[in-house]
């Protein structure tokens, strides 16, 4: 279970960006998340990625207090891949970030094992975006941030995306927080969806 | 400088000409883009990008060019602009009211009688107050007023116009750009991926500065992925796959199942929408570059046969649309 307790967050002196957040997303879960620009649903994303530090509250992942040593079992799929790769790193190493990789996953994926020779401006934004799956999807992930994951991409890519993730955390147990702001996309993939201002001091 | 009587000149001419004989405003025939690089040493190896696009955009008029991401589409925007990068070659013919569009045309009427609305809020300058930003695109007298009236058509206070971008949060910025060609001149506004990544309010106001703009005459080029924006402002689609425009439809036929459309791409794009049957068609679009010798759409079609692979389709006329398939 990834248990949201209270958790508050600011940036420095500004005021509290939102306060007393509280969510539960179990195991195997697709958890879908809305709400208006600038309300602080990326910087959440961040904070149950491990990047960022809440200033309040605590988070827990399968009974483990954060911050986690090792590996981070809560990973985050970003809206631009070609942000989050190295643009000079042929495509092998950019997985390899993500540790010892299943073929099998790559496979799924529809990933073509001729890309892996290629640096990542070679590619497509859908097929950058199935490489940041990969990376995000090593053996121990037990949960998905997907942070506006399939925005950027054609509606057939974004098809063929859900289609493939929705396969894997069911076979793999893995949770999911999908964030989006697109009302038809989440009612197709999502078990619950959650407004993010009912978020704020409710136990969910 | 030297050079705004010619287009002042133009701009008298312009109206009355297209009311006569219903000239397009802009015209794109058979255009093609090959990028020069080279590989290792001195050896040099060509790209080819866009294939085959053709377009026609009269005035008043907002047509979608809907395509996947990487398909090029806004290298199309680039080469309209003539802001490519000079190992590009372009080829095919540009018609601007009529007149073909040259390089030095197309350098003339940049910024003035073709604008764009770029896909990043990353495009105004840092340094600069938004509402000067603005001003600065105005050529008639009284600038201050005039951004203060299109800020407020747009939704913008008067203190937004004192602010440095960083200021502004991504929706406010997006409406300066937008501000930027509704004071501009322009005839033909180019709008690069406008709604991404909004939220559904600040998405929906967008859609509404485009219709507002079409709705004053200008004409609107709608380049975007997301097919639902296209169909709630746009007359006509336009879709791109691997470099091609391989339909060209009308708003209505996106409809049900997708039986009026022509191409099993569009037909295809319309069923994978979360709102209808959210079908995920197989494979990917051909890489740019990599040599095809039939229809582009061949590996992946569901209703190809043998000759598909061999020769390209051309396109025809079918049912008030343009198509480029052996079956329609």
């Amino acid at each position: 279970m990834l248990e949201v307790n209270g958790v508050s967050y600011r940036y420095q002196n500004n005021p509290w960006l939102f306060k007393q957040l509280n969510l539960v997303i179990h195991p195997g879960e697709v958890v879908g998340l809305y709400g208006k620009s600038g309300t602080g649903k990326t910087t959440l994303a961040t904070i149950l990625a491990g990047l960022k530090k809440q200033a309040q509250g605590d988070i827990k992942v399968d009974g483990n207090l954060y911050p986690i040593k090792g590996f981070q079992p809560v990973q985050l799929v970003w809206q631009l891949p070609e942000k989050v790769v190295n643009p000079k790193w042929r495509m092998e190493k950019v997985l390899a970030e993500g540790g010892d990789l299943d073929p099998e996953l790559l496979t799924a994926l529809g990933i073509n094992e001729e890309w892996l020779n290629r640096y990542p401006g070679e590619l497509s934004g859908g097929e950058l975006q199935r490489f940041c799956l990969a990376r995000a999807l090593g053996p121990e992930t037990r949960y998905l941030i997907a942070d506006e994951m399939t925005t950027m991409l054609d509606a057939i890519t974004q098809a063929q995306i859900w289609h493939t993730v929705l396969q894997l955390v069911k076979q793999r147990n893995i949770g999911i927080l999908a964030i989006s702001h697109d009302p038809h996309l989440l009612k197709r993939v999502c078990d619950r969806i959650i407004n993010f201002d009912e978020l704020v001091g409710n136990v969910y | 400088m030297m050079d705004i009587n010619q287009v002042e000149k133009s701009d008298h001419t312009l109206p009355n000409s297209l009311i006569k004989d219903k000239t397009p405003l802009f015209e794109v025939n058979h255009l093609s883009l090959t990028f020069r690089q080279y590989k290792k040493g001195l050896r040099e190896s060509s790209t080819q990008v866009i294939r085959d696009f053709s377009l026609k955009i009269h005035q008043g008029e907002i047509v979608a060019v809907v395509g996947a991401s990487g398909s090029g589409k806004s290298l199309l925007a680039d080469a309209i602009l003539g802001i490519l990068p000079e190992n590009a070659d372009v080829k095919g013919d540009l018609k601007f009211a009529g007149e073909e569009l040259t390089m030095e045309k197309q350098m003339l009427l940049r910024g003035k009688d073709i604008s764009l609305i770029p896909q990043s809020t990353n495009a105004l300058d840092p340094l600069m107050k938004a509402g000067k930003q603005v001003q600065s695109v105005i050529k008639r007298k009284n600038k201050k007023s005039i951004q203060e009236r299109i800020f407020h058509k747009v939704g913008l206070s008067k203190k937004a116009g004192e602010m440095y971008p960083f200021e502004l949060s991504g929706g406010m910025a997006r409406r300066v750009l937008v501000s930027t060609a509704m004071v501009s001149e322009a005839k033909l506004v180019i709008a690069d991926e406008p709604t991404p990544g909004l939220d559904e309010h600040a998405r929906n106001e967008t859609i509404h500065y485009i219709k507002q703009l079409a709705d004053g005459g200008k004409s609107i080029m709608f380049i975007t992925h997301d097919i639902t924006a296209a169909l709630e402002v746009a007359d006509k689609v336009a879709v791109f796959y691997a470099g091609e425009t391989v339909e060209i439809a009308n708003i209505d036929d996106f409809t049900g199942k997708g039986e009026n459309l022509r191409h099993p791409y569009t037909r295809a794009l319309w069923n994978a929408l979360p709102q209808n049957d959210f079908i995920p068609l197989k494979g990917s679009q051909p890489l740019p570059g990599e040599t095809i010798n039939g229809c582009a759409f061949e590996s992946r079609c569901p209703i190809a046969v043998e000759y598909c692979a061999q020769k390209p389709p051309q396109n025809k006329s079918v049912s008030g649309g343009i198509v480029r398939c052996f079956h329609a």
